[in-house]
C-alpha cells in the first residue's frame, strides 16, 4: 500500500487511529497499553505490506527473527565471560549481516549478476526474474543496523519480539524510508508517549508530504513522462532542459513528501524520526547535495562503511578508495542496473573533484555561479539516473548540451513552458526554505485568529485537493520499486 | 505549536468521508463516463496472493467514491488555475473547445503496424474479386488535427499523419480517401463536437462527399436534407473526462428531401425498424446513440434505392453518423463493427452480394484497435 491512495486514507489509516487509540483512555488498561499499541502496529504494518506483496511478507517476517535471534546472540556472547565471546559476537554480527546482504542480494541483484555473467562469458545461465520484494533495501539496511549497534554498545538489545516485529515493519517508514536507525528509536519502541501537540504536529506534516507527492511530484512527472517519449532526433535543447527539470522536481518532490508523511505518521504514533531532506536544491556543491539529500542514507553509509573503512583518517589514497566504494555501493543501491552503478561513480568522481580542488574554486567565485554548477551537475545526475538504457542518456545529454538534430527549440518546448511555467514557478519556491521562512513572519504580523483561519483553510484545502487528485487518479507512480 | 484544529478539520473529514464512501450504495453505471463502475471486489485468498485484490479494490474505491464527478471537477478546476492547458490527454481549446490529444505511443505501437498490415492484405484480398475502387478505406484524423486553430497557444499535438501515409501507402492511393485537407477546409464550420471526440452530422456529410465522387456516385448535396437540430444538450465523453462547466453540443440530423425508405435490423433478428435514427436515445447521456443505435455487432440497412449496389460498412463509431448519407445509394448496406462482431465475415459478403467496401475508422482506433486483426480470417 501506498500513503497517497485512497484505501490507505479512507480505510486503512481511519481504521488504525482508532484501534490504536481506543484503549488509551482507559485506566485498567494502562499495563498492557504499550504491548496493545505494539501489537496494532504490528499486525497493521503486515497488512499494510500485504496488500500489494502478499507473498513476501513471509520475507520480511524471517528477516525479523533472523535479526531478533542475532541480536539476542550478539548481546549473550558479547556480556559472556567466556575467553572468545568477543569474537562470537563478531561472528553473530557477521552472520547476521551476510544473511540480510544474501537477501537483498537474492532478491534485488541476481537478475543483474546472472545477465551480466551470461553477457561477459555467453553462457545463457537461468535468471530467476523476481518482482524486487518493495522496500526490501530499506528494511535490510535497517535491520542490519541493528545488530551492528547492539555489538558496538550503540544500542541495547530488543528481547520483546513484538517490540522488535514494530521496529522492522513500521509502517511509516516501510517502503519509502527515511532508513530509521534502531538507535533513533529504540526508547520510543517500549516508552512513548503520543499528546495532542505531537498528534496535531504530525498531521500538518503529513499534509505537508500528501500535497508535495500528489499535487506537485504527480502533475510535473506527466511532463517528464512526455518528454521522455520523445523521440531522439526531435528533443531540442530546451525540451531536455525543461524535461531534466522536471524529472528532478518530481523525484525530490515524491521522495521528500514520502519522507514528510513517514515523519508526520510517525508523530501521530509517538515516534520520532529524523529528517531525511533538508532543501538539496539550494546546494552550491555535490558535497553540500548529498549532506542535505536523503540525509539517513549518506549516514547509514558513513557510519556503517565509510568510517569502518578507515574514512578521511588514513591518507589521501586511502580516501579516495573509501570515497568510490561507499559511492559505488550509494548507486547500486539504488536500482540493480549499470546506470545506477555509473551514477555512483560520477558522484564519487565530482567528489573526489571537489576535495580535491574544486571547492577552494568554487568558494571564490560569486554564489550564483555556484548554483549553477551544483544545478548542472546534479541534472546530468538525473539523466544517468533516469535512462537505463545509458545510449538513450547518452543521446538525452547530447541533446542538453546542443547537439540535437531537432535544433534549441520548437512548438513543442514553448507549449511546456507555457502549459507548466506555474508549476514550475511553485515548485521553485517549494525547492527552496522560501515558504518555511517567510510565511511564519507573515502570520506573525496579521491578527492571530485570520492567520489561525489562513493556515487551517490551507491544510484542509490541500487534503481536499488531493483527495480530488487521488479520485481522479490516472496518474499516480511509485517511484521506489527499483530501490 | 501547531493548531489544533487543522488536526480535528482533518479527522472530522477523514472519517466523514470513510464512513459516507463505506454506506454509500453502489452505482452501476456511470453516464457521465459512458461506463460500468468498478464494483466491491470478493475477497479471495487467491486474488490476494495474485494481488488483484487489491488493484480492484483500489479502483472500486476511486469509482465509487462519494461525489466521485464533483472530486473530478475540482480538480480539473485546480489544473486550470495553475494555467495548464491540457489535462487527462484533453486539449482546453479555444472557444470551450476540448480537444483530445493524440496519443503518441498508440500510434507508434506494435498493434498499430499489425492493424494496416492487415488492412491493407483484407484491401488487396476483397479487391482481386470486387474490383478496383470498390474497396475503400477512410481513416478519419482526430479534432486536433484538423481544429489547430482552436487547439491551445503552441500546443503540437503528435502529427497523425504520420500514420496516416502509412496508411496510405500500405492500401495503396487507389484506395485511400485522404479525408484531411478536405475537413481541413472546413475547419471554421462546426465539424466535430467541441464535447466529444466524434465528428459532427456534417462533418461526415463532408466526408460523405468526397467517398462518393471517389466511387463514382454523385453525392447529395445538403439542400437535398433538412437540416433539424434534434439535442442541444449533448456533453460527449471528453467532457466527463475533465468535467468541467462548458456548455454542450447541439446534435442534427439530415433529413432527405427525396423519397426513400428504409428498413433496418439489427443483429439479424431484432424486430426490424424504419428509421437510422433512436430518438430514445436523446433523452440519455450518451446520445451518440441516437445514429444506428450506436455500437451494434451488425446491422442490416434495406432501401428502397434501386441501385444494384451492396455496401459493407467496417467500421468503428465514426460511421454511425456517416452511414445514414452512404446507405441511401445502395439497395442494402451492412455495418459491421469488428469489436462485437464474432461471425463469419467471408459469408456476410457472399450471402448480401457486397458489391463494394468501405473500412471507416478514426485513426487512434485503427491503431489501437486490436480486434482489426480479425479481419485475416475474411477469406
Amino acid at each position: 500500500m501506498v500513503f497517497s491512495s485512497l484505501p490507505f486514507l479512507f480505510r486503512f489509516l481511519p481504521i488504525l487511529l482508532i484501534l490504536y487509540f481506543l484503549p488509551t483512555g482507559f485506566k485498567m488498561f494502562r499495563p498492557w497499553l504499550i504491548a496493545w499499541k505494539n501489537s496494532i502496529l504490528l499486525i497493521g504494518s503486515l497488512i499494510f505490506y500485504a496488500w500489494g506483496e502478499p507473498v513476501y511478507i513471509v520475507l520480511m517476517l524471517f528477516s525479523t527473527l533472523v535479526d531478533y535471534s542475532h541480536g539476542m546472540l550478539v548481546n549473550h556472547f558479547k556480556n559472556s565471560s567466556s575467553a572468545n565471546g568477543r569474537k562470537k559476537a563478531q561472528l553473530a554480527v557477521l552472520s547476521s549481516v551476510l544473511i540480510n546482504l544474501f537477501l537483498l542480494g537474492f532478491f534485488k541483484y541476481s537478475d543483474f549478476l546472472i545477465e551480466t555473467i551470461n553477457r561477459i562469458t555467453g553462457l545463457s545461465l537461468f535468471s530467476p526474474n523476481l518482482p524486487l520484494p518493495i522496500g526490501i533495501s530499506f528494511y535490510t539496511f535497517q535491520t542490519m543496523s541493528y545488530t551492528i549497534d547492539v555489538y558496538r554498545g550503540d544500542a541495547k538489545v530488543q528481547k520483546n519480539l513484538i517490540a522488535f516485529g514494530t521496529y522492522v515493519t513500521l509502517f511509516p517508514q516501510l517502503i519509502a524510508g527515511p532508513i530509521v536507525q534502531y538507535k533513533t528509536i529504540a526508547d520510543q519502541l517500549t516508552d512513548r508517549k503520543e499528546n495532542w501537540d505531537s498528534f496535531s504536529y504530525g498531521i500538518h506534516r503529513f499534509l505537508i508530504g500528501l500535497g508535495k507527492k500528489v499535487l506537485l511530484a504527480n502533475t510535473i512527472g506527466l511532463l517528464w513522462d512526455s518528454v521522455r517519449a520523445i523521440p531522439q532526433a526531435e528533443l531540442t535543447t530546451l525540451s531536455a532542459w525543461i524535461g531534466i527539470f522536471a524529472f528532478g522536481f518530481q523525484i525530490y518532490f515524491d521522495f521528500s513528501g514520502y519522507s514528510d508523511m513517514a515523519i508526520g505518521l510517525g508523530r501521530m504514533f509517538g515516534f520520532h524520526f529524523l529528517e531525511n531532506f533538508n532543501y538539496p536544491y539550494i546546494s552550491k556543491s555535490i558535497t553540500e547535495f548529498w549532506r542535505r539529500w536523503h540525509i539517513s542514507l549518506g549516514t547509514w553509509f558513513r557510519e556503517y562503511v565509510y568510517i569502518p573503512l578507515g574514512g578521511n583518517r588514513k591518507g589521501l589514497p586511502l580516501q579516495i578508495r573509501n570515497i568510490i566504494i561507499v559511492w559505488l555501493l550509494t548507486g547500486i543501491w539504488h536500482g540493480a542496473d549499470w546506470n545506477f552503478l555509473f551514477w555512483g561513480a560520477y558522484f564519487a568522481l565530482l567528489l573526489i573533484l571537489e576535495k580535491g580542488f574544486l571547492l577552494r574554486f568554487l568558494s571564490r567565485i560569486p554564489s550564483f555561479f555556484q548554483h549553477c554548477y551544483a544545478v548542472c551537475a546534479i541534472a546530468v545526475g538525473w539523466v544517468i539516473f533516469s535512462f537505463e538504457d545509458m545510449e538513450k542518456g547518452f543521446y538525452y545529454l547530447s541533446a542538453m548540451f546542443g547537439f540535437s538534430d531537432a535544433g534549441f527549440l520548437n512548438r513543442e518546448s514553448l507549449y511546456f513552458l507555457t502549459n507548466y511555467g506555474v508549476l514550475f514557478f511553485l515548485l521553485l519556491f517549494g525547492s527552496t526554505p522560501f515558504f518555511a521562512r517567510f510565511l511564519p513572519k507573515l502570520l506573525n504580523r496579521i491578527p492571530s485568529g485570520i492567520g489561525m483561519l489562513l493556515e487551517v483553510t490551507a491544510y484542509v484545502l490541500i487534503f481536499l485537493l488531493c483527495t480530488a487528485y487521488l479520485v481522479d487518479a490516472t496518474y499516480n507512480p511509485f517511484l521506489y520499486f527499483r530501490f | 505549536m501547531k493548531s489544533k484544529i487543522t488536526a480535528i478539520c482533518f479527522l472530522l473529514l477523514l472519517f466523514g468521508l470513510t464512513i459516507f464512501s463505506i454506506f454509500k450504495p453502489p452505482t452501476i453505471f456511470s453516464e457521465k463516463e459512458n461506463r460500468y463502475l468498478e464494483q466491491k471486489p470478493v475477497f479471495s485468498f487467491s486474488s490476494l496472493l495474485d494481488g488483484s485484490y487489491s488493484a480492484d479494490y483500489e479502483t472500486y474505491l476511486s469509482d465509487q467514491f462519494p461525489g466521485r464527478d464533483q472530486w473530478i471537477r475540482i480538480k480539473s478546476m485546480n489544473e486550470q488555475l495553475l494555467q495548464k492547458k491540457d489535462m487527462n490527454g484533453v486539449y482546453l481549446g479555444k472557444d470551450q473547445y476540448l480537444i483530445e490529444q493524440p496519443d503518441r505511443t498508440v500510434f507508434e505501437s506494435s498493434q498499430s503496424q499489425k492493424n494496416i498490415d492487415c488492412l491493407s492484405d483484407f484491401v488487396q484480398r476483397q479487391t482481386s474479386h470486387l474490383g478496383q475502387s470498390h474497396v475503400q478505406v477512410m481513416v478519419v484524423p482526430s479534432a486536433s488535427q484538423i481544429l489547430t486553430e482552436k487547439l491551445p497557444l503552441f500546443a503540437s499535438p503528435y502529427e497523425e499523419e504520420r500514420f496516416l501515409s502509412s496508411v496510405r501507402s500500405s492500401v495503396g492511393d487507389d484506395h485511400f480517401i485522404d479525408v484531411t485537407p478536405t475537413l481541413s477546409s472546413h475547419q471554421q464550420e462546426y465539424i466535430y463536437y467541441r464535447t466529444d471526440h466524434h465528428w459532427t452530422t456534417l462533418g461526415a456529410f463532408y466526408a460523405y462527399q468526397q467517398w462518393a465522387n471517389s466511387i463514382g456516385i454523385s453525392p447529395y448535396a445538403q439542400n437535398d436534407f433538412t437540416i433539424k437540430t434534434v439535442s442541444d444538450s449533448f456533453y460527449g465523453t471528453i467532457q466527463a473526462k475533465v468535467n468541467l462547466p462548458v456548455s454542450p453540443d447541439s446534435m442534427n440530423v439530415f433529413l432527405p428531401n427525396f423519397p426513400i425508405t428504409y428498413t433496418v435490423t439489427y443483429n439479424e433478428s431484432e424486430p426490424a425498424k424504419d428509421s437510422l435514427y433512436e430518438w430514445d436515445a436523446l433523452k440519455i447521456r450518451d446520445k451518440y446513440r441516437f445514429y444506428l443505435n450506436g455500437n451494434q455487432p451488425i446491422t442490416h440497412i434495406q432501401t428502397s434505392s434501386d441501385s444494384g449496389r451492396n455496401l459493407l460498412v467496417i467500421k468503428d463509431s465514426f460511421a454511425n453518423s456517416f452511414i445514414p448519407f452512404a446507405a441511401n445509394h445502395f439497395d442494402q448496406t451492412v455495418v459491421v463493427d469488428l469489436r462485437y462482431f464474432n461471425g463469419d465475415g467471408q459469408a456476410l459478403i457472399d450471402n448480401y452480394h457486397i458489391t463494394d467496401i468501405l473500412v471507416l475508422y478514426q485513426a487512434s482506433f485503427l491503431a489501437k484497435e486490436s480486434s482489426v486483426i480479425q479481419l485475416n480470417r475474411w477469406q
